[in-house]
């Protein structure tokens, strides 16, 4: 370098070393040693090697080169074309756009420091061609000597797109450049530009424009679109639109070619939509029919959207079409196999309805068959039991009262017959359905008990009730039908034990109760006895109808036969068994065990009420039993009187329980201080202890029920006593009352009129009626039917009808209706109407007071009946 | 019960005879007020069979007239178209009250009532309450009388001793005036052929008869004004009260009878028959023992507390008291107690009825004059033995 | 006592026979008379047992007695002289329990009494 050269040196500091001669004079300033470069000159750069200073408000470029220990820097005023320059700088700065410039001889580059920067390279670092290089993506190497090569050579625009991998992330860069030749050999020089977003976006979308497509084909989707320019429309879709429609290539934008293969049918609907859509910007959107040229129809689905242009008009319409035909068949044949089916099934069920009705007729033949045999069956019947029970109310001697007797059982007994056969026939024809009722074990037994104990006792059978204190399951079954059940096997029990060659009776009823899971339990309820008892052969035809055990014992016991089959039969339909053990002269044990639901919800355990059991003696099986049940049903303190005194608890329950009157009348004064006492003892005890103590309650140890003994307990807290308890009803009591009856009543006045009126069509029952109410003191008129009736009633003052329900021309519920409408017409006060009835339906009675009918007296009519029905309605009718 | 109510009706206790609705409006009226057992017939064609199928127990004969309604009577007596113990009732109006005065002295009727104008309303009950009390068997309405009189305060007492104060007087003076007619018209019929009869009986009607009738009348009238006054200014007395005052009232006619049987048994000079006077409330027993006594030839008579024995014991004397010791109202005790100071049976006998264990109550009873006492229940022989003994030590 | 009330009856004919003789009609009249009266005289007892009248109880129950006693009601009469002594105390809860005995004792007669026939 020489001083004409305007040169500055600095070392690696740029701190100024040497200031040539020519610079200083362009300068004009000669000390400049030491100082820095950067502060002098107001340094920008612009690349690496090329600054532009300024200094005392001239621009000045520095070219940089490196020398020894450091920079020299040739300085070069700028005149005229600073600005430019200035302005090329600034816009290649603020575009981001990196520069670049490579020697193809030396094989050296030059990068800028926005070109380093967005190359993820420092500014600091050296850079060769092969280290640029090797950053590249591995795939796009070979596009820079391609490429270079090509533009040296074959002057092929030198412009590609390469990725490169910066911190992990692919960038896109672009790559720009052009071969200028200078004194100084061949370079390129170029643009470096980061493309990443622009790249990254097109190839997203190549993407789903190929996706597009693939859908497209695979769908058979057919696109069709329509330019406007001017008032014209033209037409355009591409192949798979074509082959939809198997049009040839050069149909292709003639829109007519469509048109004409429109189905006729559809053809109008199309074709206004399309224009519609055209004109309004509607969504285009239909089906339609095709028929192609072969003479194939096909469905098509189309669908297009209509877009505007800058000013808001509709220019452009894109669509496209789908061949449906293969779904339209498929849900035609759809279509098709669902109405046959529904055929089918209407067919049958046709046929089900018919049957059933066929069926329907048939049972209804039957049960009306059934009812009027079992009513021309009553109503002779009837007659009997009313005419035996009058006879029976005469006085008779003993002869004849026997014979009385013995007939009118042998009616009842038929009746009973009657009624067991209705009940078969109902199970045979599975007509009978199983009621599902919440209900109480306990209140069975206690009904079965309370049916029982009088009869029992009378018959010198000791009833014993053992409990199982479950606590109180609700369970949910047909509580009827199971009473029914338990009802006849203890009262076959009874009929077998009360027998002459018996010579200890005693029958024993137990329950048990053992849960299945949580919905349901089985109940099992054993009646043991020690009656005549059977042989194994009897036990095996127990359940047949109409056998008894023996031919003989029907003699001997009476009863239907029925009633086991009847009980066989029902415990079938509850699921449950019977089971039986016998032996002959030593007693029969039945056991029923069924299985009942368990009512879930109800499951409030209510608190025990405290209770002291004083015991007095040792205590006996059945005490035993009490204070099991007491325990279950009472939070129960026992206390033993011999050698406790009284250190209880003063609670309002107090249960003595005892079997040694000696003992008890020791303990007498104590008991007396507590108070309301109840006092349990075996049934020989319980009359001495009665009397010794008439200020206690005293009460026998069995047969009880758990009901009973509550029941006992409770009643011992009321402190006032029920009047109704205590009416001794002499009226029952015909045998002593009868005497007097008669006396009191010399034949009824014949000529008077009178103000019962009875109505009833048979004249057996005419006569019985009033020779009944005769025998009460009481006469009546009788009408033969209803229209009578009404006749009678209307001309005359009854106070009280009696009437039969079914008579010829106008029945008894015809009567009543005209009756009841001809009081309420005149204003009358309604006279009591009572049905005489012999039928057992229900419903009959819900009929009879929903008619507006007052009673019932249900044939057989006995004398009580009709007694208690004359006070309930006429001693007090006016 | 009831049902015999009602056959009842059909054949009423009572019947009232009239020829029009109108005349005896105000009669049937009192008389359904008393009892429901009542029916009133206008007398037609038909009348004797409806009467004869009626069979009534008490007629009242209120006819347009006197004679007409003795002319029907003889009628029906004579065809035997009544019941045999029934009662006959002449009703008359104010005019005719002799003549029907006249015809129940001869046992015609049974008893008369002036019924036109209507004034003795009590009376009318009274004689219709009386014919009833002739029959046996109509308990029931000497038993809703007793159910009356236990309710009987103290007030009502007094008023029943001025009651009976009155009546003895009356009945003096009847039975005055009874035997003056008696003898007269016996005097009369036997001096007289029977062609002369009614000749003579109108003489005697207009000169002796006639004056004699009218002061008797004019008495009682008065008499039971004053009575029918002094029950009116008592306050309280309801229907109910009135009804039970016809209890003295009735007393009356046993009154008489009494008398006259007494007079008959004086008559005759046949033996006197004693009489006891069983005071227990509880109507079986009550009868029981009357039972026994009455089998053995005394005769009873029941009460069932202490108060109607009190009211017996003042009009009548027995020759023995049973009483029981227990009796609502008024004790044994107190009631021994009064007898002992007032009245006929000063002197009669009392036993006792008791319970073994009131032996002390007992002791404090015999200070007060206890003759014996009774062992509720004794036997047969037990109980005649003691009354055997305490008649027999009077005697 | 213990031994003499196991020996109570519940009709005793005797007493009745002994009373008005041997006679079956009178004798069943009686009884049926007393059935009626027992039956008026309960629901009074009952009656004055809920109003706590312990006079009228105690006259109601020594009136039955009388009856009950000339019939030959053993038992009867024994509860209601044990009654009587009761409504002295007025001890309610013995009564109570009394007259339930009592009313049991009715129906024995009765039911011997249409047996007996």
């Amino acid at each position: 370098m020489d001083s004409n050269t305007p040169h500055i040196i600095t070392d690696l500091n740029l701190h100024i070393r040497f200031v040539s001669q020519a610079a200083t004079e362009l300068l004009n300033k000669k000390k400049l040693t030491g100082l820095d470069l950067k502060e002098i000159f107001e340094i920008e750069t612009v690349t690496d090697d090329l600054s532009i200073g300024s200094y005392q408000s001239h621009r000045i470029i520095l070219n940089r080169y490196n020398c020894q220990d450091g920079y020299c820097f040739l300085l070069q005023e700028q005149k005229n074309n600073t600005e430019h320059l200035g302005f090329l700088v600034d816009a290649i700065s603020s575009s981001n756009i990196g520069v670049w410039h490579y020697n193809i001889e030396t094989k050296t580059i030059y990068l800028s420091d926005i070109s380093k920067r967005i190359l993820g390279i420092s500014p600091n670092i050296k850079l060769t061609w092969r280290k640029l290089l090797s950053l590249v993506h591995c795939d796009d190497r070979a596009l820079f000597p391609l490429f270079f090569e090509n533009h040296v050579q074959f002057g092929v625009p030198l412009q590609f797109e390469f990725r490169l991998k910066l911190s992990g992330q692919q960038f896109w860069f672009g790559l720009k450049g052009s071969c200028i030749h200078k004194s100084n050999g061949q370079w390129i020089n170029g643009t470096l530009q980061d493309c990443t977003v622009e790249k990254t976006t097109v190839i997203a979308l190549n993407d789903a424009d190929e996706s597009k497509q693939l859908a497209i084909e695979a769908g058979k989707i057919g696109t069709w679109r329509a330019t406007k320019s001017g008032h014209q429309w033209l037409w355009k879709w591409d192949m798979l639109a074509n082959t939809i429609f198997k049009l040839s290539p050069e149909d292709i934008g003639d829109l007519n070619k469509w048109v004409e293969l429109l189905h006729p049918e559809d053809k109008p609907r199309v074709q206004a939509a399309l224009e519609d859509s055209l004109r309004t910007g509607v969504e285009f959107k239909q089906h339609y029919r095709s028929i192609l040229k072969s003479g194939e129809v096909i469905y098509v689905f189309a669908q297009g959207r209509v877009g505007k242009n800058y000013k808001g008009e509709y220019c452009r319409i894109d669509g496209v079409c789908v061949d449906q035909t293969e779904i339209h068949t498929t849900q035609l044949a759809l279509k098709k196999l669902n109405s046959e089916l529904e055929t089918r099934v209407n067919d049958r069920t046709a046929e089900l309805h018919n049957t059933l009705q066929k069926a329907e007729q048939a049972n209804r033949i039957k049960s009306e068959f059934l009812s009027m045999i079992s009513h021309e069956l009553r109503t002779p019947l009837n007659g009997i039991i009313g005419a035996l029970d009058l006879l029976s109310h005469c006085p008779l001697s003993s002869e004849p009262k026997d014979l009385v007797e013995t007939a009118s059982t042998s009616a009842n007994h038929l009746i009973t017959i009657l009624n067991d056969l209705l009940d078969l026939n109902k199970i045979e024809a599975g007509k009978l359905e199983l009621e599902t009722v919440k209900f109480n074990l306990s209140s069975v037994i206690s009904n079965l008990v309370n049916t029982f104990s009088a009869t029992a006792k009378e018959k010198g059978i000791e009833l014993s009730i053992f409990e199982s204190p479950a606590d109180s399951l609700i369970l949910k079954g047909d509580e009827s039908r199971f009473l029914q059940i338990l009802l006849n096997i203890l009262s076959n029990a009874v009929k077998f034990t009360h027998c002459d060659s018996v010579p200890i009776k005693k029958i024993n009823v137990e329950t048990h109760i053992n849960k299945l899971n949580i919905y349901q339990s089985e109940i099992s309820v054993s009646v043991s006895d020690t009656g005549v008892g059977m042989s194994s052969d009897t036990i095996q035809k127990l359940f047949t109808p109409f056998t008894q055990a023996e031919k003989s014992t029907t003699r001997k016991f009476g009863g239907t036969g029925l009633g086991l089959s009847i009980c066989g039969k029902l415990i079938d339909l509850m699921g449950g068994k019977i089971c039986v053990e016998s032996k002959l002269g030593v007693g029969s044990k039945f056991t029923v065990t069924a299985p009942f639901w368990l009512e879930l919800t109800e499951n409030n355990i209510e608190d025990k009420s405290p209770l002291n059991c004083y015991i007095i003696g040792k205590l006996s099986d059945k005490n035993q039993h009490i204070l099991t049940l007491l325990q279950s049903a009472f939070h129960t303190n026992i206390i033993n009187l011999e050698n406790n005194h009284m250190s209880s608890a003063d609670v309002s329950h107090n249960v003595v329980l005892t079997n040694d009157l000696d003992m008890f009348l020791e303990h007498i004064e104590t008991l007396c201080a507590i108070n309301k006492v109840i006092v349990y003892s075996d049934s020989s005890l319980v009359e001495l202890i009665a009397l010794s103590a008439p200020f206690l309650a005293v009460f026998a140890n069995q047969p009880i029920t758990l009901r009973l003994l509550e029941k006992q307990i409770n009643a011992q807290q009321q402190d006032q006593l029920l009047i109704e308890d205590f009416s001794l009803d002499f009226d029952t009591d015909d045998s002593i009352e009868a005497s007097i009856i008669e006396e009191d009543n010399p034949s009824a006045a014949e000529y008077d009129i009178h103000d019962i009126l009875l109505v009833e069509d048979n004249p057996f029952n005419q006569k019985l009626i009033k020779s009944q109410l005769a025998k009460l003191g009481l006469s009546c008129d009788v009408a033969n039917n209803g229209a009578e009736g009404f006749n009678f009633w209307h001309s005359g003052t009854y106070r009280l009808i009696l009437t039969d329900c079914h008579m010829p021309k106008v029945d008894g519920y015809e009567m009543t209706k005209q009756i009841r409408t001809e009081e309420a017409k005149t204003d009358q006060p309604p006279v009591p109407i009572i049905a005489v009835t012999g039928a057992v339906m229900q419903g009959e009675r819900d009929l009879c007071t929903s008619i507006g009918m007052n009673d019932f007296l249900c044939k057989p009519i006995r004398l009580n009946d009709i007694k208690s029905i004359m006070e309930r309605w006429y001693e007090h009718s006016t | 019960m009831a049902s015999n109510n009602r056959i009842a009706k059909r054949h009423p206790s009572v019947l009232l005879l009239a020829h029009r609705e109108d005349d005896v409006q105000g009669v049937a009226e009192l008389i359904a007020e008393q009892t429901d057992d009542f029916r009133c017939l206008i007398v037609r064609k038909t009348a004797l069979d409806d009467i004869q199928q009626l069979a009534p127990k008490v007629l009242l004969f209120a006819l347009s007239d006197v004679k007409k309604s003795i002319c029907l009577y003889n009628l029906l007596i004579k065809e035997n178209r009544l019941i045999k113990n029934h009662y006959s009732v002449l009703l008359c109006s104010n005019k005719e009250s002799g003549v029907a005065f006249k015809c129940c002295l001869k046992n015609l009727f049974d008893s008369y009532f002036v019924y036109q104008p209507l004034y003795e309303k009590f009376r009318l009950q009274l004689i219709v309450y009386d014919g009833l009390k002739q029959f046996a068997n109509t308990d029931t309405y000497i038993e809703s009388l007793d159910a009356i009189v236990q309710n009987q305060n103290e007030e009502l007492n007094d008023l029943i001793e001025t009651g009976l104060g009155y009546k003895t007087s009356l009945v003096d003076e009847i039975n005055k005036h009874k035997e003056e007619v008696n003898s007269i018209n016996q005097n009369i019929l036997a001096q007289l052929p029977d062609s002369m009869h009614k000749q003579l009986m109108s003489e005697l009607n207009e000169s002796h008869i006639q004056p004699l009738l009218n002061a008797l009348e004019s008495s009682i009238s008065e008499k039971l004004m004053g009575l029918v006054d002094g029950l009116k200014q008592s306050q309280n007395l309801n229907s109910q009260l009135i009804s039970q005052l016809q209890q003295p009232l009735q007393s009356r006619q046993s009154i008489q009878n009494e008398v006259t049987t007494s007079n008959n048994f004086l008559n005759n000079g046949s033996s006197p028959q004693h009489s006891i006077l069983l005071v227990e409330d509880n109507h079986i027993y009550r009868e029981m023992i009357s039972d026994v006594l009455s089998n053995v030839g005394y005769e009873i008579e029941q009460v069932d507390d202490g108060l109607a024995a009190i009211k017996k014991i003042k009009l009548t004397q027995y020759d023995l008291i049973v009483m029981d010791l227990f009796l609502p109202n008024l004790d044994g005790l107190n009631t021994t107690k009064h007898i002992r100071n007032v009245g006929k049976n000063i002197k009669t006998p009392v036993i006792a009825l008791t319970g073994n264990k009131n032996k002390q109550l007992v002791k404090k009873w015999a200070e007060h004059g206890l003759d014996g006492y009774i062992l509720k229940p004794s036997t047969k022989q037990e109980i005649l033995a003691v009354v055997n003994k305490a008649i027999g030590h009077q005697l | 006592m213990n031994t003499q009330l196991n020996e109570l009856k519940t009709l005793n004919k005797n007493t009745i026979i002994e009373l008005v003789g041997n006679e079956p009609a009178k004798i069943t009249k009686f009884h049926v008379e007393f059935l009626k009266q027992a039956s008026v005289v309960l629901k009074g007892i009952v009656k004055s047992f809920n109003i706590s009248d312990f006079k009228e109880l105690k006259s109601q129950a020594h009136y039955l007695k009388t009856s009950a006693r000339a019939v030959g009601a053993e038992r009867c009469a024994y509860f209601l002289e044990t009654i009587e002594n009761y409504s002295l105390d007025q001890n309610k809860p013995a009564i109570k329990q009394v007259i339930i005995k009592l009313n049991g004792e009715f129906g024995e007669i009765k039911k011997e009494l249409s047996h007996g026939k």
